[in-house]
């Protein structure tokens, strides 16, 4: 092999390989991507965010909801600002009711009393910057009739998301109100951000629709 | 020798060359061969990942439009056991979109005691992905369904019945569309009444042109409103005979009558059925008196009365004056028949499913429900559960409780068993007993005048004038749940200012209007008068009306709801992944 011969074929090779190289690093790129698109944090969050707050508002009981602000472990109804019952209402929780036990064939939990409007609620409350659920039976429900404090005895409490934040300008859940009363469709707005990034942040605009009505 | 070691070491190293480069040319492929699985595979990692949740999210999109679907052609059904029974086409079906498809079935999961619970099924489909929505629904009951809030005036001629300040109204309220023109509200408001349950109206919100028509009243309804909400099929002339019909067909002959007027020298005679339900010993009982004579009386013209009913066939867009009870006969060797009401008990059975038993009773014809009974100073009381089906009219001539248990507000206790269920094809109105007197003594050979309501002259025997002198107690009571296929719920023989008749309206039992409670529920097809109050003079009666939630629970036998939605029952809902 003549020196030529070597110098064209290290050229060869340095370019072989860096072609290579820049293949492989995109590939990598690409891949880290990917990876993150479908293990991202962000994402995950999202997703378990969606799917809690879905599933529990379609199987609750729309005459029987509550939207309420939420400070310093107080609930508080939100309603609609007096005068303005056409309105769209915003609030820092929401709390589900529904039925924990199925209504079979004999009706063995009395289900179709009018009195039994749910037997077990989900509370979504953004807590700082955490989203959380509490599930708990009801009644009592999550806090007594009117408001007052948050009901933490025989809940568990399930951390949805963090670094979660209504960046909206409003709270993260509402409503639109006719005639002073909830139509049945809560929506969710929060933006959720990545703790090792601040400049990655998703956010996440959902809503349930409450179908059921009972006593009807 | 030379050239030829020369030529030799040539092809050697050409050899070599070429072996080298194949070697690298063979690396480089693999190399990037690998790396291009590599992207593939990232590629299709990613896009499975994008599919995979937009996929899953169309497959329950359409899995939901399945349910829609079923539920919506539910409400359009005359009567969805019918329907069922009959196997009829949409019972299941599908749909197809553009990334998606679902199929969906309809069928009945059980009765929880007299109400059907339906369940559709709907598997969504996209792609590999499937997403499946199996719900549990009843059909809606309301407290007040009306077909218009108008009452007739003629025979096409209606006006506007009004909810006033000082009325509280403490049921559900569902009104069907009106379709006028132009378009106003279909609900009649003047000053500030309570609504303190929810109103459903069959009309939208606003105008074609964008108007809001109740900008003026949103502020009244404290139990929220809705609008385009299906209708009320009591309306549906075809929904009610198809009820009927079923109804007539699972209840026992010996309580299904065809009554006949024998009484032929009464004016305006109309055939009835007489019930009077009592408790005796203990057991509750009904006492059956058939081929009654009703002696009836209507107005001269449409100017003079508001006791109207719906033309049957005109679907409702015509009304015509009718014959109002008076009072009736009955043959003098007629045989009442006393039963108890577990007597009249049936079950309704669907593909293995059965109802809890119920009474059922049939009339091709008129009811009367009232008599001369003593055991409850002169009240019906039901105890048990038990319908009253008639094809004509029911004529409510007593107050009728349930028995049993009684809230402090007077309503029935939750827990209380005992229920009432009416639905005529004609109209079901309070009778006025103060029209018995319209003949003075009644004499008919064969016959025995029967009394209802209540005496005015207690001690008056049936050869004194005074013993046809009778009313309806203050309040009069009424614990039913009540549907009216031809007409509306009221009062008859309202007084009508401008007429100059020689009947002038109802005996009251104090003043110039008494209370009408109704602890049930109504479902009517047109409003009908109870009372009417203004400088013209005050009749009839003021309505108390309150809902009875026990009926909810289905313990009113013989499906006899209307109610065109399907909602989803308490814990009905499911939605998952099949595996």
């Amino acid at each position: 092999m003549t020196l030529v011969e070597l110098v064209v074929a290290m050229g060869v090779s340095i370019i072989l390989i860096a072609g290579v190289g820049v293949l492989l690093d995109g590939g990598n790129r690409a891949w880290l991507r990917a990876y993150k698109a479908a293990n991202d944090r962000l994402n995950i969050d999202a997703q378990a965010l969606t799917a809690a707050f879905g599933a529990a508002g379609r199987r609750s009981n729309r005459g029987n909801y509550v939207l309420y602000t939420f400070a310093e472990g107080i609930l508080t109804p939100a309603l609609p600002p007096s005068g303005q019952p056409d309105s769209v209402v915003f609030g820092d929780a929401v709390e589900f009711r529904y039925w924990d036990v199925p209504l079979n064939t004999t009706d063995s939990y009395n289900l179709m009393d009018s009195d039994t409007t749910a037997t077990a609620y989900a509370l979504f409350y953004l807590d700082g910057d955490t989203m959380k659920v509490d599930y708990g039976s009801y009644p009592p429900g999550a806090a007594p009739v009117g408001g007052g404090n948050r009901n933490t005895s025989g809940i568990s409490t399930a951390v949805l998301a963090k670094n979660v934040s209504a960046d909206s300008g409003h709270p993260p859940f509402s409503h639109t109100t006719v005639g002073a009363t909830g139509q049945g469709s809560v929506r969710l707005d929060v933006t959720l951000t990545d703790p090792n990034d601040d400049s990655r942040t998703m956010r996440v605009m959902t809503s349930t629709l409450l179908r059921n009505i009972w006593p009807r | 020798m030379r050239d030829r070691r020369s030529k030799s070491r040539d092809q050697k190293s050409d050899i070599r060359y070429r072996g080298v480069s194949l070697a690298l040319a063979v690396i480089a492929v693999v190399i990037l061969t690998t790396v291009g699985m590599g992207l593939l595979t990232i590629g299709y990692g990613v896009r499975h990942h994008a599919i995979s949740a937009k996929a899953d999210a169309a497959a329950m999109l359409a899995a939901e439009a399945g349910y829609e679907k079923a539920v919506f052609w539910m409400g359009q059904q005359q009567d969805m056991l019918s329907a069922l029974q009959q196997g009829a086409a949409g019972t299941s079906g599908s749909l197809t979109f553009p990334d998606s498809s679902c199929t969906y079935q309809i069928g009945l999961y059980t009765f929880v005691k007299s109400r059907p619970v339906f369940r559709v099924v709907s598997h969504g489909y996209s792609g590999i992905f499937e997403r499946c929505v199996d719900v549990l629904t009843v059909q809606m009951i309301s407290g007040w369904d009306m077909g218009l809030c108008r009452i007739p005036t003629g025979a096409t001629s209606t006006d506007e019945v009004n909810f006033k300040t000082g009325e509280v109204i403490d049921l559900p309220i569902h009104i069907n569309k009106a379709s006028d023109s132009p378009d106003i509200k279909d609900i009649f408001i003047i000053g500030s009444p309570s609504f303190l349950q929810a109103v459903a109206m069959g009309e939208d919100r606003y105008t074609a042109g964008g108007g809001d028509k109740y900008a003026s009243v949103m502020s009244l309804f404290d139990g929220g409103i809705y609008f385009n909400q299906p209708a009320s099929r009591v309306t549906d002339e075809g929904s009610v005979q198809s009820k009927v019909s079923r109804f007539r067909d699972s209840t026992l002959p010996q309580y299904q009558f065809t009554p006949t007027a024998t009484a032929t020298s009464l004016t305006n005679r109309l055939p009835a059925v007489q019930l009077e339900f009592f408790v005796e010993g203990g057991i509750g009982k009904v006492r059956i008196t058939n081929n009654c004579s009703v002696r009836g009386f209507r107005q001269s013209s449409d100017s003079s009365t508001y006791d109207f009913k719906i033309k049957p066939g005109t679907g409702g867009a015509q009304y015509e004056r009718y014959y109002i009870y008076t009072y009736h006969v009955a043959s003098t060797s007629a045989v009442s028949t006393t039963v108890p009401l577990t007597s009249t008990y049936v079950t309704q059975s669907f593909g293995g499913t059965t109802s809890d038993p119920g009474g059922q009773i049939f009339v091709n014809g008129n009811v009367v429900i009232g008599g001369n009974s003593t055991l409850h100073n002169n009240d019906q009381v039901v105890k048990g559960t038990v319908t009253v089906v008639a094809t004509g009219n029911i004529w409510i001539a007593d107050s009728i409780y349930v028995d049993g248990s009684h809230r402090a507000d007077g309503l029935p206790a939750d827990d209380n068993p005992n229920v009432l269920g009416l639905l005529a094809q004609g109209v079901i109105k309070v009778v006025d007993p103060g029209l018995s007197d319209i003949d003075g003594i009644v004499k008919i050979k064969g016959y025995a005048y029967m009394p209802v309501g209540r005496p005015n002259y207690p001690s008056a025997g049936s050869t004194s004038s005074d013993y046809y002198q009778r009313y309806l107690p203050d309040p009069t009571i009424v614990e039913a749940a009540i549907t009216v296929g031809g007409g509306g719920w009221g009062a008859e023989n309202v007084w009508l200012s401008s007429y100059g008749g020689g009947v002038a309206g109802r005996k009251e039992a104090t003043g110039s209007q008494d209370y009408l409670r109704v602890h049930g529920t109504i479902t009517e097809c047109i409003r009908g008068v109870v009372g009417v109050s203004g400088f013209m003079g005050a009749d009839g009666y003021l309505k108390s009306y309150h809902m009875d939630n026990r009926l909810l629970t289905g313990i009113v036998p013989g499906d006899i709801w209307l109610r065109g939605k399907y909602v989803p029952a308490p814990a009905g809902w499911h939605d998952y992944r099949p595996q």
